[in-house]
């Protein structure tokens, strides 16, 4: 339940702005032993984000995402929305190591530590009594959150391995309500072929999420949180200028409140500008 | 998550059970078959209910459901007339169990007779 997704993005420098659009499914399920005629409830979570990078120095990127939600959700009494801006968030990266030229190497490393933030700019609701199985169903988290990024590139000829981990440190908001911190991490190999003036980057990965419990009123909601594994499948195309990318996700194994949410398929696609 | 959850601000796991309150029928109540018995049941929980039972229990431990219900609200009262037709005549019990979204649950229990 990631608002942004990590890509490959190999080390290009210079700034970019791009947009970025992910769309996630997920079921919910009523208790068996009393809803048992009741169809599961489907979720569409949809996230547009303007995301820009600004290279401070070689070694030092500040990135900036701004998100606007749709999400849908559909039961028996026809479908509900929530739209809008969502939390803004930033990121500020810095490269620890960084042997990508090396002309001498067989393999090359990269690694790039980040530290960020998120802010309340989109709008929260407390989830209502009823509303137990999914309080995601919002366009923000209602709290300031810290953000930690790692992130490790190792390329040998024209296949690399990526290797990117999230943790984010939820805050409280003011309403009492306080989601689980999060973590995600992604493990992907990519190639990278040359057609004519293109570089494509095929690349299949594994994505792990994990939530805490999220907390109200000083008391653990235990039947939040969970995890999921997923399988992705992508490519990203670099011309001239222009970087475009899509990812298609399959979860395999999950646990998402206490069984009662199902995590669905993912795609996400972008499409950057460098300048 | 406990692991997640360790790291965020100080929380604890409820371990308060709901409030079970059986005011009708008073305990021993006579009844008899055929008649309609009235039952009255307020709950309260500190987060949450999350699911409640009612049974009419005969002596030989076979229940008949009363009431079942699931849902998310930290106060509820149940009011209604309970059908006595075709029950055997004998001591039952009254019992109710409730519980919230962290499994605690409570058990109430009333006795009745069926003549």
């Amino acid at each position: 339940m990631s608002p942004s997704y990590a890509a490959l993005m190999p080390s290009l420098g210079g700034h970019y702005v791009g947009f970025w659009w992910q769309h996630q499914q997920y079921r919910t399920f009523g208790d068996p032993a009393f809803d048992t005629g009741l169809l599961p409830q489907d979720e569409y979570f949809n996230t547009l984000e303007i995301r820009a990078r600004w290279e401070i120095h070689p070694r030092l990127q500040a990135t900036l995402m701004l998100p606007y939600a749709y999400h849908l959700r559909q039961d028996v009494n026809g479908p509900r929305t929530v739209r809008g801006l969502g939390d803004v968030g930033g990121l500020l990266s810095y490269t620890l190591y960084d042997s990508s030229d090396s002309l001498e190497l067989k393999v090359r490393h990269r690694i790039v530590a980040g530290i960020g933030g998120k802010g309340p700019t989109g709008a929260f609701q407390r989830p209502a009594a009823n509303e137990v199985v999914n309080p995601n169903f919002q366009v923000g988290t209602g709290s300031w959150d810290a953000l930690f990024n790692l992130n490790y590139t190792a390329r040998s000829g024209r296949t690399g391995l990526l290797l990117d981990a999230t943790y984010r440190l939820n805050g409280a908001g003011q309403n009492g309500y306080q989601f689980g911190n999060r973590f995600a991490g992604l493990l992907s190999l990519f190639r990278v072929e040359q057609i004519g003036g293109i570089s494509v980057m095929p690349n299949l990965g594994l994505y792990y999420e994990e939530a805490g419990w999220d907390i109200e009123n000083g008391y653990y909601r235990t039947y939040s949180g969970g995890h999921a594994w997923l399988a992705n499948a992508g490519a990203e195309v670099f011309w001239q200028r222009y970087n475009l990318g899509v990812t298609y996700s399959l979860p395999f194994q999950q646990n998402w409140n206490t069984g009662l949410v199902e995590s669905r398929s993912r795609v996400a696609l972008h499409l950057n500008y460098f300048f | 998550m406990v692991v997640l959850s360790g790291c965020q601000r100080e929380a604890i796991i409820d371990t308060i059970e709901p409030d079970i309150n059986i005011l009708a029928p008073e305990a021993y109540t006579t009844l008899s078959v055929g008649d309609t018995m009235s039952v009255h049941v307020d709950f309260s929980e500190n987060l949450g209910l999350h699911t409640y039972f009612i049974w009419l229990v005969a002596e030989d431990g076979m229940p008949t459901l009363v009431e079942k219900q699931h849902l998310h609200t930290p106060r509820h009262e149940v009011r209604l007339a309970f059908s006595l037709t075709g029950l055997p005549p004998g001591a039952y019990e009254l019992r109710v169990m409730a519980d919230d979204h962290d499994q605690n649950t409570t058990y109430a229990v009333v006795p009745v007779r069926i003549q």
